[in-house]
Formats: structure tokens, sequence, C-alpha cells
């Protein structure tokens, strides 16, 4: 549930970054992935596909003109970056990084590909895969920065002291 | 199949299915929906070697009909022809026969307003004997002169409806009356023993007669049965012997193996009608 509707904020997130009185390169942030990198890199069960599936179905009803595609794409890259993180054994931030930018790399190219037959590619372009690619790859890296801050923690031994 | 691999499984099936619920979606610029194009281009296939398939049935079965008709035509055809020969061998044995019958009432023109034809249907020749049938409505007697191409062949012994036997005068027990041609010389014409098949022999013969090899014989009418003046047969050989007689041979002039028709003299009254026969 707390999961559900941290999905539902970045997704709500993503669309607040693509109105018209925000950067344009903001929209080139795509926010969910996270969703995608974080199950493996925190060794949480294994039914993440599924999730990356709702997650680009409600990215598709939101985001997208065609139900469909989103979630291939999505579950597509949580499948791919399942089955590569395991081979990692780092789990720094700079890991997230990487991991971020190969789910945002595979989102794009995939979503890409499953427009094509529907006669609805746009056409990739390098330079705004790129910047989408990096962006994703920093916002990815910044989560992972902040997980592996654990404030959580530092909260309680900070108020523990105190208190002493 | 390891969880990795059925959940991978069952994710590219999910693929599908949402890339067929986007299809589902869009239309094409002809405003056509893209699933129904996808849909008709997997079916395409399907469809032209489902066509393919059925004309291939289609004009097998098309073909077989078509050979089974030929070879029923074929049989037909060769059923016809095999009647058209056999009645081109019946029609010209008739024609044959037709020959035979106008040789033989060339050979008998004073006898043949009455005369009664007939078609021979069975010979035995080593018994010497000759089936024949007549029209329907004619009834041949016994002791009826039968003669064929040539000349005489023999006279009736048995008739029964339509079929007649006939003896031919090469039988050992036949006889006929004979003379020359110029009735100088008479005698009685009897069947040779087995050991000459087909020779006539000339009985009673005086051994003062002028009769040379190759000398005609032709019926006397002394016996009642045959006509005076037909061919019987030519002489052959002529030796004496230690009888009075002389031992006179003759060849018949009738040929019973090759007589197709005969005609039945059964009209004829008194020993010596005014025959003038054809030599």
């Amino acid at each position: 549930m707390k999961t559900a509707l941290l999905a539902a904020a970045t997704l709500s997130a993503q669309a607040a970054l693509g109105l018209p009185s925000s950067p344009s390169w903001m929209a080139a942030v795509l926010l969910p992935v996270v969703f995608i990198t974080a199950p493996p890199l925190l060794r949480s069960e294994r039914r993440w596909p599924h999730f990356a599936l709702l997650l680009g179905l409600a990215w598709d009803l939101m985001l997208e003109p065609v139900v469909g595609p989103g979630a291939i794409a999505w579950s597509a890259a949580a499948v791919a970056i399942g089955l590569v993180v395991p081979l990692v054994a780092d789990r720094s931030p700079r890991a997230w990084l990487v991991f971020g930018a190969l789910g945002a790399a595979l989102v794009i190219v995939v979503r890409e590909a499953a427009l094509l037959p529907l006669g609805l590619a746009g056409g990739l372009s390098w330079r705004s895969t790129a910047v989408s690619v990096s962006l994703t790859a920093l916002w990815c890296c910044l989560v992972g920065w902040i997980i592996a801050l654990d404030l959580p923690s530092r909260w309680l031994r900070f108020r523990s002291r105190k208190l002493r | 199949m390891t969880d990795r691999r059925l959940l991978i499984l069952r994710t590219a099936l999910l693929w599908i299915l949402l890339e067929l619920i986007a299809a589902a979606q869009v239309r094409s610029p002809a405003g056509e929906l893209v699933l129904w194009r996808w849909i008709r281009a997997a079916v395409a296939p399907v469809l032209y070697v489902g066509d393919a398939v059925g004309s291939f049935v289609a004009g097998t079965i098309t073909g077989v009909s078509d050979a089974t008709s030929l070879v029923v035509e074929n049989n037909r055809l060769l059923t016809q022809l095999e009647t058209s020969r056999a009645m081109n061998l019946l029609m010209r044995d008739d024609m044959m026969a037709r020959d035979e019958i106008e040789a033989l009432i060339a050979l008998i023109p004073q006898l043949a307003a009455s005369a009664v034809p007939g078609r021979t249907t069975h010979r035995d020749l080593s018994r010497g004997r000759l089936v024949a049938v007549v029209a329907p409505g004619h009834r041949i007697r016994s002791d009826t002169s039968a003669v064929a191409t040539g000349g005489v062949i023999g006279r009736v012994i048995r008739s029964e409806g339509r079929r007649c036997w006939i003896e031919i005068i090469t039988h050992p027990a036949a006889a006929v009356a004979v003379q020359t041609r110029d009735g100088t010389v008479q005698g009685l014409a009897v069947g040779s023993d087995p050991g000459e098949p087909g020779i006539l022999e000339i009985r009673y013969v005086p051994r003062q007669a002028r009769l040379l090899r190759g000398d005609e014989i032709v019926t006397s009418g002394a016996d009642g049965i045959h006509p005076p003046g037909i061919p019987v047969g030519r002489v052959i050989t002529v030796r004496e012997s230690d009888r009075p007689f002389l031992d006179v041979r003759a060849e018949p002039a009738a040929q019973p193996a090759t007589a197709r028709v005969v005609l039945f003299l059964d009209d004829w009254t008194g020993p010596h009608p005014p025959v003038t026969g054809r030599p």
C-alpha cells in the first residue's frame, strides 16, 4: 500500500514535471525508474515485474495516448535489471546511478519498439535519450544516496543522544 | 522450468497481450484498427494456404472424377469397339454367306425359288456331321438334299425346330447316285473309309466305262434324294481292280470345312426334274 501510494505520488510528480510552466528538460526525468531499480538493489521480494507492469499501465493511463506499450517497457526494464543486478555486488549510490541509467535506457528503447508496430513511434534522438538517461540516472543516484544515508537510524541515534 | 524462466515467459506473454491491447486502440491512417490489420495479416497466410489446399483438393477430386469418367468412357468405348468389331465380323460373315448363296443360286437356278437357305452353325467333319439353322417358319424334312458352294454336301438326317443335322457325303454311310455330266457313266458315290477322310468312292462303275481323271461327277437323281445335275465331285483316281468294277476316287465338289450356308432342296418332285446346273 505504501509502495502504491509512493508510486502514485511519483507519477503525479512526473506529470507535474511536464507542466508547461516547468523547464522542458525536467520532463525528461523518468522518476518511476527508481521503482524498478530499487527492488533488486534492496533485495526485496520478487514480484517486482508485476509491480512494474502495473506501474507501466498507470504510466500509460496518465501520460501515453495508448495503453500497453508503457507497461511493456517498464516490465521489460524491470525484468532486465532484475537479471543483471544479482551479477553485481555493489549496492552503493554508484550502482543506483548505473542501473538507473540502464533502466531509463531500456524503458525508452522498449517503449519506442513497442510503439513501432502501431505506427506511433516518434523516432529516438541521441540527445533526448542521453538527457533522459543522464537525468534519470542522477535521480536514481540521489535516491540511492538518501537510502544509503539511512536517515531513520541517524535520527534515532540523534534522538537518543539528545535524550541522554 | 525454473521460476525465473517461468516469470520471463509469463511476462513475455503479458507483453504480447499488452501490445495487442494497444493495437486495438490505434487506428491506421486509413481509419482501420491496427489490430484488425494484424489479424488480417496473420490470417491471410492461413487463408491463402487453406484456399490453396482447398483448390488442390478440389482439383484432385475433379481430376480423380474426370479420370474415373474417362476410365468409364474408355471402357464404354472399348465395349462399343469390340461390339462393332464383332458386328463387323458378323456382317462380313453375312456378306460372305450372301455371296455363297448367290453362287448356290447360280448353281441351281431352277430350284432356287423353292430352296430353303440355312446357316451352318456347327461342323464335325470327323464324324461327318453338319448342323445348320434355317429361318423361322421353315420345316426341313429328313432326307432332304443339302447343297453348299460347289455342289452337294449331304442330306438331312434329322430336323428339330430350326435346326437340321446333315450327313456329309463323305460320311462312310452316305451314298449319292451319281453320273458323269454327259450321263454315260453311272455310279454310287459313297463316303470313303476312315483311312481316307474327305474322299468319295465311286462304286459300280463298269470296267469299260470311259472315265478319266478330272471328269466331273454330278447327281443322277436316281436316289430320290438329290435332284439330278448337281455337282458332286471330280474324279481324282481311276484304277482297275480284280473286281468287275473300276476303283474310282473323287474329290467332293463342296467343302464342308468352309461352307457357311447350305440350300435345302426339299421341294423338288420326281426323280428327273429338268435341272441344268452350271458346270
